[in-house]
């Protein structure tokens, strides 16, 4: 099994909460991909779709940090986004990187949970979960939450756990710990 | 009243979100001041110089595409900096009331519910920049908005799009009050597999354009152990 874990080493809480999923991951998977959004930038997607119609399944944009996003986590059963929770969502550094997540899928449509979504490029896909910290308000948390499964959804993975939010209210350690609990128990599904 | 509408879509004038905009300025009273900013992703070169003004405006509408069940983080930057500017003396100084907030959002899918995130996001953004969010709506089968664009808003196929289009609208011209909570979601009234097989045609001849032919369009890459085209 492979895992992929992005982060933003910027961040405190981030390195914490990475500390103890990648823990988790070493003692579990055979590999472990990190992406740490710190390290490079990623330009924005600019929506082109030439990585479906000119270079199938290759983007166009000049080498950046985030053409690692489709190379490093194509062929993972799982991966971690691991984010500050902006305005409900993730941050603005983490998205620039999931923008660039399109190549990996298929432009034609398929149903799943009766809505319309991509088709997957190859014969696996990533189960996103999510840990996100620093949320504003409870209604940031339950928007991350119901968004970051619906990120789920592309790859028809229905889980009804997949998210974790540290919230403010309590002690970081705790929420750390927790999250390694949690962690583990979603990859041994 | 003064409107500035901001265009999310990176792909700018050519764009669904744009075109939206222009349905949108057909539906408001004539009197109508309204300022469009078409091209807000400025990854190399930002430039602030528009906040002055935009903050002036009574309301704000902001269109955009879904990438990713989320915004496009090209407007996530660009929003980033316009609450930053809103949090600055420069941008506190001379405004009276609190910025009324529209939004639209379409995607590239059938359903338009598959936009609830986003228009959720930019709620939770308008809290944190203490501008006051009134709704809006998302639209799927958001390609066919700048692709019907020639054929009469009268026809069937566009009435739910145009009529969230025009119910925005009304709550804009409302005044003070006006808002559109919940959200509309809707869609072309086009069947979901005609719309699927109308869009993978689309893909084809793209792809047909720039001399791919259709079965390489499910090239597998990242398979080989150098991936490059």
């Amino acid at each position: 099994m492979k895992i992929g874990i992005l982060y933003d080493s910027s961040e405190a809480e981030a390195r914490l909460l990475f500390d103890r999923v990648s823990r988790e991951s070493t003692s579990r998977a055979e590999e472990v991909a990190v992406i740490d959004v710190a390290e490079a930038a990623s330009a924005p997607c600019v929506c082109c779709f030439q990585c479906w119609t000119k270079t199938p399944g290759i983007c166009v944009l000049k080498r950046d940090g985030g053409t690692t996003l489709s190379e490093k986590f194509w062929d993972a059963r799982y991966v971690i986004l691991i984010s500050r929770i902006t305005w409900g969502g993730l941050s603005v550094r983490v998205k620039l990187y999931l923008d660039r997540l399109i190549p990996i899928l298929h432009p034609y449509f398929r149903k799943v949970n009766g809505e319309m979504h991509h088709q997957l490029r190859y014969d696996s896909f990533p189960i996103f979960l999510a840990a996100g910290y620093g949320a504003r308000t409870k209604g940031e948390e339950e928007t991350f939450r119901a968004y970051t499964s619906a990120i789920r959804d592309q790859g028809g993975d229905a889980r009804a756990r997949g998210t974790f939010v540290a919230s403010g209210d309590r002690p970081l350690d705790a929420a750390v710990a927790e999250c390694g609990a949690w962690f583990a128990e979603e990859v041994a599904l | 009243m003064r409107i500035f509408a901001i265009n999310g879509s990176p792909k700018g004038e050519k764009s669904s979100s744009r075109e939206i905009i222009s349905i949108l300025r057909t539906k408001l009273p004539a009197e109508t001041a309204l300022s469009v900013l078409s091209q807000i992703a400025q990854y190399r070169k930002p430039d602030d110089s528009v906040f002055p003004v935009m903050a002036e405006s009574e309301v704000l509408v902001i269109t955009s595409p879904l990438f990713v069940d989320g915004l496009p983080a090209s407007l996530m930057v660009f929003l980033e900096r316009y609450q930053r500017f809103l949090q600055s003396p420069e941008g506190t100084a001379g405004r009276a009331a609190r910025q009324r907030v529209f939004a639209i959002v379409n995607c590239g899918f059938y359903e338009g519910a598959h936009n609830e995130f986003a228009l959720r996001m930019l709620s939770h953004w308008c809290e944190a920049s203490s501008l006051s969010w009134r709704g809006g709506a998302g639209i799927g089968t958001g390609e066919m908005i700048h692709g019907l664009s020639k054929v009469p808003e009268q026809a069937s196929i566009r009435k739910p799009v145009i009529q969230a289009i025009e119910a925005v609208a009304k709550a804009i011209s409302s005044g003070p009050e006006g808002r559109l909570e919940p959200a509309i979601f809707t869609q072309h009234a086009f069947p979901w597999l005609l719309f699927k097989l109308a869009g993978e045609a689309g893909w084809r001849s793209q792809a047909k354009a720039n001399g791919v032919r259709p079965r390489d369009l499910r090239a597998r890459p990242l398979e080989r152990a150098d991936p490059r085209p």
